[in-house]
């Protein structure tokens, strides 16, 4: 197995690159470049800058330099782990978007449990209760979370929670615990701001992994071995949960891989709109700004979660499935 | 049916089995009567539709019950350890009852031996678990009895650690085999046991088959369209027709003297070896009703070559008739 894991983490770095090199120049095909875009908002507020300025701005962050060159520079520090500079914060990239990134880990994180737990018991009810009431009320919520998008959702929780229910319903601590150091109380404040972030960002997968868990199961519950299981006298149960459901849960193991980026970006959505310290903001600004050295971070950042995560999916499929174990 | 005094292992009386389907009722089962006694095996016969393996999967009560509903009938089934033979037909699907007979008194195996071992679990793992199941013993020792169970179906002892997808169609169905005996059971439902294999593997199984049989001393319900197979193996023969025994007493008997115009063209239709190349195999004419169809009066009367004759205008449903000792058609020739 270990062999296998250090092949694959190899074989990512050559996609990295490939992908940190498109991303590189993606981001700057726009017309202009970050002095462009500092000169435009010093020009929208009333002032102007003189062409020596502007001239001495673009040699001082390398932007006159090809953009192979700029690239190069970037790069190389990345094996160090400098990550490069942003210029709109003056400050280190990394330094800009630690404690965003572990937010939008741990909220991304915590959605695909939430998508997990909620939706295989309710795949599993909908599939062994085919047609029945509830599998009718979940399939309907079910379309109605698909169908609705995350900044929706956001939004009708900011008008209800504030509004109607008079709680926080933004942020990620209460305006008082937000400079406080760490206690039971700022702990449990952040409890309180998670949970209806958390759920938003989770119901549109949680919706689809019912689907799928419902539709797989409802195929292996035709299989042969599970009426074999049952003729050797065992309790449907054990049937459902030891045969079925073991086999069934494969394609969502698959589409794992495709959820933890989706998950990303849905933080960052969500981050915006319920203004959570995701990097989502700061996201949007940089490419706004054309702060590219922050801007390609963040899009590597999400390129190697996607690699990371087809990783641990196809690790997980093999561990639960021989067949694809020996091959 | 006769002979009611004498103490059968297994006996179906009536049985009347519907399936509710979104097109409509399907009449699988519209009184269906056999009996087996223990240690013999008793060949259930007919073309695919005529209800054999619903038959078989209603004595362990496999089918779907949402779907499928028992309409009447028993089934009798007489357990070890007490005189007094139980309706299973009447038993909760879902009992603890029906569980502790599955596997342990009556097994069953399948016709796909491809898909009916769990791809993701050991041979050896899908063994124990039967027998861990319905004995009182420690992982060792179903271990033991695992691996004992696979050396007396003729596959190697190290089988108990492969996975069915390293297997051959017919190591499998040793496998299946190996697990459907392995709590001894005193009925074994061998449904098409041998259809989805090559001949030479075919051969192999029914003679392990028999063997086994002989060892255990277990009766074998053997469903099958293969009237060689039937011929082979079994003591008792029943033909199914439509959800209905059309004919049924010993295997001398029915392919010897074959009384019921089906039953006579069932025959007609095999090849015979020796046969000249150029003679033409008689097939029955016409095909199997539309199964939401309800055929009025006797079953076969559609298809019967003969039905006219003798006054037979097909309208009433024939009366079991015993033309010889043990030997029943429903056929109104014989009257």
């Amino acid at each position: 197995m270990l062999p296998y894991i250090v092949k694959r983490v190899l074989g990512m770095i050559p996609s990295l690159i490939i992908i940190s090199f498109i991303t590189f120049f993606v981001i700057q095909l726009p017309p202009g470049d970050f002095v462009t875009s500092v000169q435009s908002q010093v020009a929208s507020s009333g002032g102007g800058m003189d062409a020596t300025t502007v001239e001495a701005l673009r040699v001082r962050y390398g932007l006159d330099q090809p953009q192979v060159v700029q690239y190069w520079r970037w790069i190389k520090g990345f094996p160090t782990g400098d990550f490069g500079y942003s210029l709109e914060w003056s400050a280190p990239v990394w330094d800009v978007i630690a404690t965003r990134m572990g937010w939008t880990l741990l909220l991304s994180g915590l959605a695909l449990v939430f998508m997990w737990v909620v939706s295989i018991p309710i795949g599993v009810y909908s599939a062994t209760h085919q047609y029945s009431i509830g599998d009718n009320i979940f399939s309907f919520l079910g379309f109605l979370g698909l169908s609705i998008p995350d900044f929706l959702l956001s939004l009708i929780w900011l008008v209800v929670g504030t509004l109607v229910l008079g709680i926080p319903a933004y942020g990620l601590f209460s305006p008082e615990m937000a400079d406080a150091p760490w206690s039971l109380a700022k702990f449990l404040d952040l409890l309180k701001h998670l949970w209806a972030p958390v759920i938003i960002m989770g119901i549109i997968g949680t919706a689809e992994l019912i689907r799928i868990m419902r539709g797989s199961l409802l195929d292996v519950l035709n299989q042969q071995y599970v009426t074999t299981a049952r003729a050797k006298g065992l309790h449907e149960k054990k049937v459902i949960k030891k045969y079925a459901v073991r086999m069934a849960i494969n394609p969502l193991i698959s589409v794992l891989g495709m959820q933890i980026p989706k998950m990303i970006s849905s933080s960052i959505i969500v981050g915006l709109v319920l203004s959570i310290p995701t990097v989502g903001p700061i996201f949007l600004r940089s490419l706004i700004s054309q702060d590219m050295y922050l801007a390609g971070v963040i899009l590597l950042f999400m390129a190697v979660m996607l690699l990371v995560s087809n990783l641990l999916a196809d690790l997980v499929l093999a561990w639960i499935d021989p067949r694809i174990r020996y091959e | 049916m006769k002979n009611e005094e004498k103490n059968y292992l297994l006996t179906i009386k009536d049985l009347v089995v519907h399936f509710h389907t979104l097109e409509g009722i399907v009449r699988a089962l519209e009184g269906v009567s056999l009996h087996l006694e223990q240690g013999k095996t008793l060949g259930l016969v007919g073309e695919s539709g005529c209800g054999k393996s619903v038959t078989a999967h209603s004595i362990l009560r496999l089918l779907p019950p949402k779907l499928c509903k028992i309409k009447g009938g028993e089934i009798l089934f007489r357990q070890r350890d007490s005189a007094e033979p139980i309706d299973l037909a009447k038993v909760d699907p879902q009992s603890d009852l029906i569980r502790s007979i599955r596997g342990h008194e009556i097994a069953m195996i399948f016709q796909e031996p491809m898909t009916s071992l769990a791809p993701i679990y050991t041979v050896g793992d899908q063994i124990m678990e039967a027998i861990m199941l319905h004995r009182q013993v420690s992982p060792e020792q179903a271990r033991e009895s695992a691996m004992e169970m696979l050396k007396a179906v003729a596959l190697a002892e190290n089988v108990v650690d492969e996975y069915p997808y390293r297997l051959s169609g017919g190591q499998r169905q040793r496998a299946m085999t190996a697990m459907a005996l392995s709590c001894n059971p005193s009925l074994l439902i061998a449904d098409e046991p041998t259809t989805a294999l090559d001949v030479t593997i075919q051969a192999q199984i029914l003679e392990l088959l028999m063997s086994l049989q002989k060892e255990f001393n277990m009766a074998i319900l053997m469903i099958t369209h293969n009237l060689g197979v039937i011929a082979e193996m079994a003591d008792e023969v029943a033909v199914m027709y439509l959800g209905r025994v059309v004919e049924s007493g010993a295997i001398e008997q029915v392919l010897g003297n074959p009384l019921h115009p089906y039953t006579i063209g069932l025959l007609k239709s095999l090849p015979k070896m020796g046969d000249q190349t150029n003679r033409r195999l008689a097939p029955i004419p016409g095909s199997v009703p539309d199964p939401l169809a309800k055929v009025e009066g006797c079953p076969f009367h559609l298809r019967c070559p003969v039905y006219k004759q003798k006054g037979c205008d097909g309208k009433e449903l024939p009366s079991v008739v015993e033309p010889e000792p043990g030997h029943l058609v429903r056929c109104v020739l014989y009257y």
